[in-house]
């Protein structure tokens, strides 16, 4: 009897050591892998060869080909066609590069998690975006590979220097290093809007293209950016109009606030994505402040109260766990907010939209890099990483695929070249934005044909921040940071959904801040942007 | 020698029984305690996590920078006492009026539906009890208008919560609580019972003076087993039940709550490794403390 308790240990143990094993295996691959590198390096000398035609020749002939996966959120997580799209994605790179592909699509709340545990277990993607997760927390964690190291960048990513610029590039350079490669997108945001969709004020009889066009007039004369389909109003405008639907429904929840208010609603800029010190764009100076003390964050916060007084707020939306977005398609709820970028208006909230919007247009000191795309510490194969990355922000079959998936079956081409959408299209992602190239993968069929020329546009008129590429890193206040997002989270939705008086709560709140280390966390973040504007020459 | 080869034959079979539970208990249990060297570690992915830098104590600071170490340790302590008391008062009332049920089906209908909620999963439970305390269709606030009163807030309003969580916990727990003291009841002798009616003894003094002694042991077991997982709370009960509303943070905020949120909000593992390892170190030592004194009034009862 004996002897079997023994065989069971003995199994246990062997279980473990086993696991111990696995661990040691990936070791020794990576080192094969270097020796593989220098292979390469040896055939590019010798021939005329660029670096990227050598190593995609070195794996045509040798017929071994890597697999490099990339990783990055949706919000539903893969959708039904998306097996076929990744299938169609990774032949096209099999035939260009002689790599395959793997998507690793995960649904948006589950995203950091699911990239913290891949790390975690030796499952790490080889690509990902930031998104979500955030650059300084991906290089505080060590998730990413050095882009400069043995020249991999300038060998194999010479298209992605063209596409995306140095000046942009070098956003993403910390302490010398360069961790990762902004993704092409709008540099500034509409902020302070609210999304009604045209059906329904149809439905109420408001007149929105009347006020459009005088909106378009009047910002014309102020030589002004206006986006398509927008309406220019301020929060008693705004009100009014919100009124005529409280008239029509009187049972109805009128509009869902935005539960990322600092962000999407209020003119500062947040200095790296968190609420604890900010700087005001109207000021222009490079001076941390706080945002819960500051008078236009209050204005903000105080109409949202007494639009929840008033009754227009749904009693239920602190406890109510569906996505306001699933409830304002389902006409549970009249609208939301949001801030904005050209194109949104056509299509956010399920249909064609008007924007009345309240604020001007902003671009944050992070809005070049708050997503940017990076290769993962653990690759196997760098070189390999590099080259989907660079076919990712230049090859337009690859990035319309991964944007908008098969043609006839997800859209169909319009006769001036863009993309008309099928009803309810199987590979259904709608994070083109996230990303890395999806100005490559054209433009839809509601959107109008210069979209992207709208971005630029859009990108000039804006009110840049005194701070435009600044990096915060709270690697060393993270202590302070978890402390001070406890308390906020104390506070956070009953403030934005209006259940609190501002004026009443905000001594409270900033007390509770202040012993939570708010000054530490602000000084900080003021002494990070000093050096940085000294090095930057601000 | 033969003797005892002989007795592990008879017993393989319980041995063999009790192989998955141990099983799951090593590998849930035991496997993960060397991820302990996380909590004194600056874990970054790229070394791994032996080979990330040693971090000393500054993972636990964070702990006790404001006073959210008190606040989760207060929450945590006082609610589970409160559990336990309630817990057993009633399971073991519960196991008393069912164990002098004479009709057999009847009592058996009884223990199933006390039972019943505790096979029912938290965020099912999160919506029973939101039909109850919703703000607009909720049937308490419903009562409230129609009898003129005002509706109150239930999820904003924090006054209300440690009473609600203690109700929901004990409809949740007690018929689960009353088989584990009902099992230990019946195998009480009758002949005790009998001896005692001839006697003239009443039935409340059949209880105090027959089946609470005999349950003694039962008790002193149960409760020292709930002391020793004071420091877990149920994770349903205070992050579900409450519908994770911020304003009801300073009396749901648990310190397994406060672990989740800060892996999930901050995706620090080495803090909420330190706070897994606070929370075992603290209900470690009270449960070698609770032995303790059990052992000084009673030697044979204690634990160990």
């Amino acid at each position: 009897m004996k002897k079997r308790l023994l065989c069971v240990v003995l199994a246990m143990t062997m279980l473990v050591s086993l696991a111990g094993c696995g661990a040691k295996k990936e070791e020794s691959t990576s080192t094969t892998e270097s020796s593989v590198d220098s292979e390469e390096t040896k055939v590019a000398e010798e021939g005329a060869l660029s670096h990227a035609e050598a190593a995609i020749q070195a794996r045509k002939e040798s017929g071994e080909m890597p697999t490099i996966s990339m990783a990055f959120f949706s919000f539903t997580g893969p959708t039904e066609g998306a097996e076929r799209v990744n299938a169609l994605m990774s032949a096209h790179l099999e035939e260009t590069l002689g790599i395959k592909l793997e998507v690793m699509n995960y649904e948006l709340g589950n995203y950091a998690q699911q990239i913290q545990l891949g790390f975690a277990s030796e499952d790490a993607p080889d690509l990902m975006s930031t998104s979500l997760i955030g650059l300084s927390n991906c290089i505080g964690n060590g998730y990413f590979y050095d882009l400069e190291a043995d020249g991999l960048l300038e060998n194999y990513g010479a298209g992605i220097i063209e596409t995306v610029g140095m000046d942009a590039i070098e956003t993403c350079r910390v302490d010398g290093t360069l961790y990762a490669i902004p993704n092409m997108k709008e540099m500034a945001n509409g902020l302070g809007g609210v999304f009604i969709r045209k059906e329904r004020l149809d439905a109420i009889g408001y007149d929105y293209e009347t006020a459009i066009k005088d909106s378009q007039k009047k910002a014309k004369a102020e030589g002004r950016f206006i986006l398509d389909d927008t309406v220019f109003t301020d929060y008693e405008g705004m009100t009014e109009v919100l009124a005529l639907f409280k008239a029509a429904y009187p049972d109805k929840g009128i509009i869902s606030p935005s539960t990322a208010a600092e962000d999407h609603m209020v003119p500062v800029d947040l200095l790296g994505g968190d609420p604890f010190g900010i700087l005001d764009y109207e000021t222009g100076e490079l001076k941390v402040e706080n945002l819960f003390t500051n008078e236009k964050w209050l204005e903000y916060l105080r109409w949202v109260r007494q639009l929840n007084l008033d009754g227009y707020i749904s009693a239920d939306s602190l406890t109510n766990e569906t996505a306001a977005s699933t409830r304002i398609d389902a006409f549970e709820i009249v609208c939301g907010m949001s801030n904005s970028k050209p194109g949104q208006a056509a299509s956010t909230g399920g249909g064609p939209s008007v924007l009345f919007q309240m604020e001007d247009y902003y671009s944050a000191s992070d809005s070049i890099n708050d997503m940017p795309w990076g290769i993962s510490s653990k690759t196997e194969d760098p070189v390999a990483a590099m080259q989907v990355l660079n076919a990712l922000f230049t090859d337009a079959e690859l990035s319309r695929l991964l944007c908008w998936g098969e043609e006839g079956v997800e859209y169909n081409l319009t006769e001036d070249g863009r993309l008309e959408l099928v009803d309810a299209p199987a590979y259904d992602m709608n994070v083109e934005w996230e990303m890395p190239n999806q100005m490559i993968a054209g433009v839809l069929s509601v959107q109008s044909a210069n979209l992207w020329e709208q971005y630029e546009q859009m990108n000039e008129a804006a009110v840049k921040s005194a701070a435009s590429g600044f990096l915060f890193d709270n690697s060393g206040v993270q202590n302070e940071y978890i402390a001070l997002t406890n308390v906020w989270q104390e506070y956070k939705m009953q403030l934005m959904l209006g259940f609190v008086d501002p004026d009443e709560v905000t001594p409270e709140l900033v007390k509770k801040l202040e012993k939570a280390g708010l000054d530490k966390y602000m000084e900080e973040k003021q002494r990070q942007l000093d050096e940085w504007a000294a090095a930057n020459g601000k | 020698m033969n003797k005892r080869i002989k007795r592990l034959r008879k017993e393989i079979v319980y041995y063999l029984m009790a192989l998955p539970g141990l099983t799951y208990l090593f590998i849930n249990n035991y496997m993960p305690l060397p991820g302990l060297v996380l909590a004194f570690k600056n874990y970054n992915a790229k070394d791994g996590i032996w080979r990330s830098p040693w971090a000393g104590f500054d993972n636990f600071k964070y702990l006790f920078m404001t006073n959210d170490a008190f606040v989760i340790t207060r929450n945590t302590v006082l609610y589970n006492l409160v559990f336990i008391t309630l817990n057993t008062v009633f399971g073991i009332s519960a196991a008393i009026l069912l164990s002098r049920l004479r009709a057999k089906r009847v009592r058996n209908i009884y223990q199933i539906v006390m039972l019943l909620p505790h096979m029912i999963s938290s965020v099912i439970i999160s919506y029973l009890v939101f039909s109850f305390l919703g703000v607009e269709h909720g049937l308490i606030n419903s009562m409230l208008t129609a009898s003129g009163k005002e509706a109150i807030s239930w999820y904003t309003e924090k006054q209300y919560w440690p009473f609600i969580l203690v109700i929901v916990n004990v409809w949740k727990s007690i018929g689960y609580q009353a088989i584990l003291y009902l099992s230990s009841i019946v195998s009480i002798d009758d002949s005790y019972y009998e001896a005692a009616v001839i006697d003239g003894a009443n039935s409340w003094q059949q209880i105090t003076k027959i089946t609470l002694p005999l349950l003694k042991p039962t008790i002193i077991m149960l409760v020292l087993l709930a002391v020793g997982r004071i420091f877990n709370s149920d994770f349903g009960l205070f992050y579900q039940v409450p519908m994770n509303s911020g304003a009801l943070f300073p009396v749901t905020n648990t310190i397994d709550t406060y672990v989740y949120r800060g892996l999930i909000e901050l995706g620090t593992i080495t803090r909420s490794a330190a706070a897994g390892m606070y929370q075992s170190i603290v209900g470690f030592i009270l449960v070698l403390t609770a032995n303790l004194i059990v052992r000084k009034i009673d030697r044979d009862n204690a634990l160990f």
